[in-house]
């Protein structure tokens, strides 16, 4: 199902609105590994096959925020494009559609223990801001997958105005992935009068902790945030990983897929 | 304007207010780019090394200073050695070592230069890039040494021009190889690099004594010097460290090559001069006890009748050397009222003369000395008799104050004879109002 081709700019490709109108911005962070870009992958794909034009940005040096929806295979990052082709950059070096139609990004980042990454997901962002990225692809929803914490400043700018509307994080039972969780809801709500995302819920993606559910209902209670949603732990998952697909696309009528599609569908709205 | 100037003064902290550097504030807490400049002391220091190179990393406006300094003060800037690599964006995201490899092979490919000092400022520093490991490297695939130098405004406490000079001084180590010692010699370490200050330690009254005690002067460091040269500096029986520049590099050679070290810093304590002077002889065995005595009673009495002649007058200070606090604390000695005092930061001495000074009943102002404003509306405002520190000459005059230049700004400012030096300018200074003070 991957297509995987570059973009076409201009031209009506079927998929999406059409409105030109971007209804959604959402930015998800969380701890690192804890399945934050299982989870976008998953809802990007959901929202894609309702026929709503989703992109994806990957904002990890990592950059494998989208490999799932890319059939496995690694695309160009922003910031190695703009390294390697300076000023000449279009958006069809930085863009890849994937799995039906989701416009796949990812900013990417310096090597471990060299340069800087937060300066590195500015960049990327300013560049598709000078691209017009969003005013050229239209696209309906826009999902920004933000590497563990809000390490630096860098790290804030999908949430900072202009960027991300709605902000969830995805948290475990785990104490350390609540203590980045209450870290990262912290840090949007201090911002809020400045125009920065808003936090919009907890998504609990299940690792199997002894009495999660509780703990992490609790922990939000604490945080004063709510548990959207509960996404059980499943190895449809890794075997889903394992076709380089999403749930959604390789198990469509999963009880797993069926738990993103509705996921998704909060996230969006009907 | 004088409501203004008063507020100006009533914000800043008295010297009984001093408890560390922070608290020496200024009205502005942004420096000027130029001599505060850790890059500055590199631009200096780059003119004594024959044959290297500087590279220097950062952005656009930081490496624009060093590199157009040595333009203005060199006749023929294309031989400075001083060249910079500017940091584009995707240096910052990705770091800059391969653009760093790729310059300085363009600059170590030319045969005359031996080595290189590579020098990291602000946004290198704050990105993190690891320019030791750049070094390193650059050092392996091009068989020639690479000094990695840190500067950058936030890893230190004092940002002045001295760290890098220091910092270089030290980079430097690692060309040193054990060579035979030269019996009865030195090696003088350090030098004031203030105000353009030229001239040589030898010509110094330290200089002198050594040179006239039979003991030999193995180097001055730095001074014009070629890299293979420097090896030479383990052939000294003792460092003598002039200037605080040259403490870590004398450290260094006392932990590797076990060559101890003596302080011999400027400073108006005749008492500090006399015992390091003898704490030389000693180890050097030179029997200069007598002379070291006589120039020291000298400058003693130098003290008093100086002191008979300008108590009671008021003066503003503030440079260096020797530390800010220190001479203010001499000033107070010899019963001057010491109105404000300019300094950048707390150093070695500077707690015992603030306790010295209060203990006079002294209680200055305390000027950030990075901010000239400040220092040219104390003057305007309070109108000493008096002041020592830089400022244009006929300005100060204009305002009937008499300007004393520095307190001791050359190499050769070391020893009792630069106590006696300044001691004579002041005199000067004071006898040439209408109605002469003298002594009775």
């Amino acid at each position: 199902m991957c297509c995987f081709v570059f973009i076409s700019i201009g031209k009506n490709d079927g998929s999406g609105s059409g409105e030109g109108v971007l209804l959604k911005r959402i930015a998800v962070y969380g701890k690192g590994g804890i399945g934050k870009s299982v989870t976008v992958s998953n809802m990007s794909v959901a929202l894609a096959q309702q026929g709503l034009k989703v992109m994806q940005i990957g904002c990890d040096p990592k950059a494998d925020s989208t490999i799932n929806i890319t059939g496995g295979d690694r695309i160009s990052t922003v910031l190695r494009t703009m390294r390697e082709k300076h000023d000449r950059v279009e958006i069809e070096d930085i863009i890849i559609k994937g799995d039906f139609g989701v416009y796949c990004v990812e900013a990417g980042g310096p090597p471990p223990g060299v340069g800087c990454a937060g300066r590195g997901i500015i960049t990327a962002f300013e560049k598709l801001k000078e691209l017009h990225v969003y005013e050229k692809i239209k696209p309906d929803i826009v999902f920004y997958d933000v590497l563990g914490d809000v390490v630096c400043g860098g790290f804030a700018m999908p949430i900072r105005k202009g960027y991300a509307d709605d902000v969830y994080v995805v948290t475990s039972g785990e104490m350390m992935s609540l203590y980045a969780a209450n870290n990262i809801i912290s840090a949007v709500r201090s911002n809020i009068e400045r125009g920065y995302a808003q936090f919009r819920g907890l998504i609990l993606n299940k690792k199997n902790v002894e009495n999660e559910e509780d703990i992490v209902r609790k922990a939000a209670e604490e945080m004063n945030a709510e548990v959207l949603h509960v996404i059980p732990r499943d190895s449809i998952v890794q075997e889903a990983e394992r076709q380089h697909k999403t749930v959604v696309a390789a198990f469509p009528d999963s009880k797993q897929a069926l738990i993103y599609k509705e996921l998704s569908r909060k996230v969006f709205g009907d | 304007m004088i409501d203004y100037i008063m507020s100006c003064l009533s914000l800043l902290n008295r010297v009984s207010e001093i408890e560390s550097s922070k608290d020496i504030i200024g009205r502005l807490h942004c420096q000027s780019s130029g001599v505060i400049c850790p890059l500055h002391g590199v631009m200096l220091l780059n003119e004594l090394f024959e044959d290297t190179a500087t590279l220097i990393v950062g952005a656009p406006e930081c490496v624009y200073y060093p590199q157009v300094g040595t333009l203005i003060r060199l006749d023929n800037p294309t031989l400075s050695g001083i060249y910079t690599y500017v940091m584009d964006e995707n240096d910052v995201v990705f770091g800059s070592a391969d653009g760093l490899k790729i310059a300085a092979q363009a600059v170590l490919e030319d045969p005359e230069i031996a080595a290189l000092f590579l020098v990291s400022s602000c946004v290198f520093e704050l990105i993190g890039d690891d320019l030791r490991a750049i070094s390193a490297d650059i050092a392996n695939a091009l068989g020639k040494p690479v000094f990695p130098v840190h500067t950058s405004n936030y890893d230190h406490h004092c940002p002045d021009y001295f760290k890098a000079i220091e910092r270089m001084l030290e980079a430097i180590a690692p060309v040193l190889s054990k060579q035979e010692t030269i019996p009865h010699s030195v090696n003088l370490l350090g030098r004031i690099f203030h105000g353009n200050a030229k001239g040589s330690l030898r010509q110094s009254e330290l200089g002198a004594m050594l040179e006239k005690n039979g003991v030999t002067i193995n180097m001055e460091f730095p001074s014009r010097v070629r890299l293979e040269h420097i090896k030479q500096l383990t052939a000294a029986e003792l460092n003598i460290v002039t200037d605080r520049v040259g403490i870590r590099l004398a450290k260094i050679m006392q932990e590797k090559y076990g060559i101890p070290y003596v302080l011999f810093e400027s400073t108006f304590s005749h008492q500090t001069i006399e015992e390091t002077y003898l704490s030389i002889g000693r180890f050097l065995r030179v029997a200069w006890q007598d002379e070291v005595s006589r120039l020291s009673a000298h400058t003693k009495e130098r003290i008093s009748e100086v002191s008979c002649i300008v108590e009671g007058e008021t003066i503003i200070a503030g440079c260096l050397p020797p530390d800010p606090f220190q001479s203010v604390a001499f000033l107070s000695k010899l019963k001057m009222k010491p109105l404000v005092v300019a300094s950048a930061c707390l150093s070695r001495g500077s707690e015992e003369a603030i306790a010295n000074l209060l203990k006079a009943g002294e209680d200055p102002y305390v000027i950030h000395a990075c901010e000239r404003e400040p220092m040219e509306e104390a003057l305007k405002t309070l109108r000493p008799r008096f002041y020592v520190g830089h400022a244009p000459h006929e300005k100060v005059s204009a305002l009937g104050i008499r300007h004393i230049g520095c307190f001791m700004a050359e190499p050769e400012h070391l020893g009792f004879r630069s106590i006696d030096n300044f001691l004579l300018r002041l005199e000067s200074a004071a006898m040439q109002t209408p109605a002469e003070k003298g002594c009775d």
